[in-house]
């Protein structure tokens, strides 16, 4: 137990107001993703997808919040994942839809790389899937 | 019922709280996590009702000095009520979103809101609920009054509380996004959709 203890990923604790708080967060997110994504440019591809992967991380640390009382703070954002995975029922279907989409953070928001709009529509689908999971979460 | 711990109905004492803490998650946790996280009990009182719960085997205890950590025993044949248990709200909140999916008339906008939706009411609290009719149709219309009496006579049936329904005319909207009353507030800060357009959109988010 120790062993796993140990290699647990950084968190800070945080409870129901907190999670309220990204919830709201992620929810803006997700609507200004939405916004932008109607836009036809590649720059709004980027902007859009970057909205989306601020949703889900927002998202989850909402779920998280409210779940397990604390949520991931490390630079690394799929630790986040692992704490997701731990939620019953749901989390681990909320964890490999955050994974997707922190896969395309960097890509969105610091590379040279474009991002298609095929992965556009791809991440807000999934930050739409982790928000109506947080929604779920703290209806609970 | 109380909405607010609608687990509560079934189990009472703090055993409940704790039980619904531990369903929701596969992580340890130590006693004095579940109590921050539980709705009820001080550390005391969650420590003395994780001790019972892990003396009847639906709760595991693992020693992690100093603390110990505390899971839901998933292989305990009481495991598949306690995780039914934990998630009774969500069930309310499931067959009124079918209930309203099935209207004839279909609400312009349906919410749950209140005590119910902050949860923090208590047995006696009404579930509020705020319905927007569709212009156009009289308030007097049957269909539309039939609807609103079954709905009322299931959320009673379901959860032994009476609803309370703002059954509020589309054609209004406009006029109470700029008189602003305080029910406005609490459905942007606390409402929670249940069929229709989506309260942030219809409401926008700020005043």
């Amino acid at each position: 137990m120790s062993r796993d203890r140990a290699k647990d990923p950084r968190s800070r604790p945080c409870d129901a107001a907190d999670a309220r708080k990204r919830l709201a967060d992620a929810e803006k997110y997700l609507e200004v993703a939405e916004l932008v994504a109607t836009e036809d440019s590649q720059e709004s591809h980027n902007v859009a997808t970057g909205l989306a992967v601020l949703a889900g991380i927002a998202a989850a640390d909402a779920a998280c919040c409210k779940t397990l009382g604390e949520s991931s703070r490390g630079p690394d954002h799929q630790d986040a994942a692992i704490f997701l995975r731990r939620i019953t029922p749901g989390g681990e279907t909320a964890a490999k839809n955050l994974e997707r989409l922190v896969g395309l953070k960097d890509k969105a928001h610091y590379s040279f790389l474009n991002v298609s709009s095929q992965d556009q529509t791809g991440a807000i689908r999934r930050a739409g899937k982790l928000v109506t999971f947080a929604r779920t979460v703290l209806q609970r | 019922m109380n909405v607010s711990r609608a687990y509560s109905a079934v189990a009472p004492t703090v055993e409940g709280d704790v039980l619904v803490v531990l369903a929701g998650t596969t992580q340890p946790l130590t006693g004095r996590r579940v109590a921050r996280l539980a709705r009820r009990g001080s550390v005391a009182a969650v420590a003395k009702a994780l001790d019972r719960l892990v003396s009847q085997g639906l709760v595991l205890r693992q020693e992690a000095p100093p603390a110990s950590l505390y899971t839901l025993n998933h292989r305990h044949i009481a495991a598949p009520t306690v995780e039914t248990l934990a998630l009774i709200r969500t069930e309310l909140l499931d067959r009124l979103r079918h209930a309203f999916s099935s209207w004839s008339i279909p609400p312009v906008h349906a919410s749950m809101f209140g005590s119910a939706a902050r949860q923090d009411g208590d047995v006696d609290s009404d579930i509020d609920i705020f319905l927007v009719r569709p212009a156009g149709v009289d308030p007097e219309d049957a269909t539309w009054s039939a609807q609103l009496h079954d709905i009322g006579d299931a959320i009673l049936a379901w959860t032994g509380n009476h609803a309370s329904v703002i059954d509020f005319p589309e054609q209004d909207l406009r006029q109470l996004h700029d008189e602003s009353p305080p029910v406005l507030a609490d459905l942007r800060r606390d409402g929670i959709d249940l069929a229709g357009t989506p309260l942030r959109e219809l409401l926008g988010s700020t005043p």
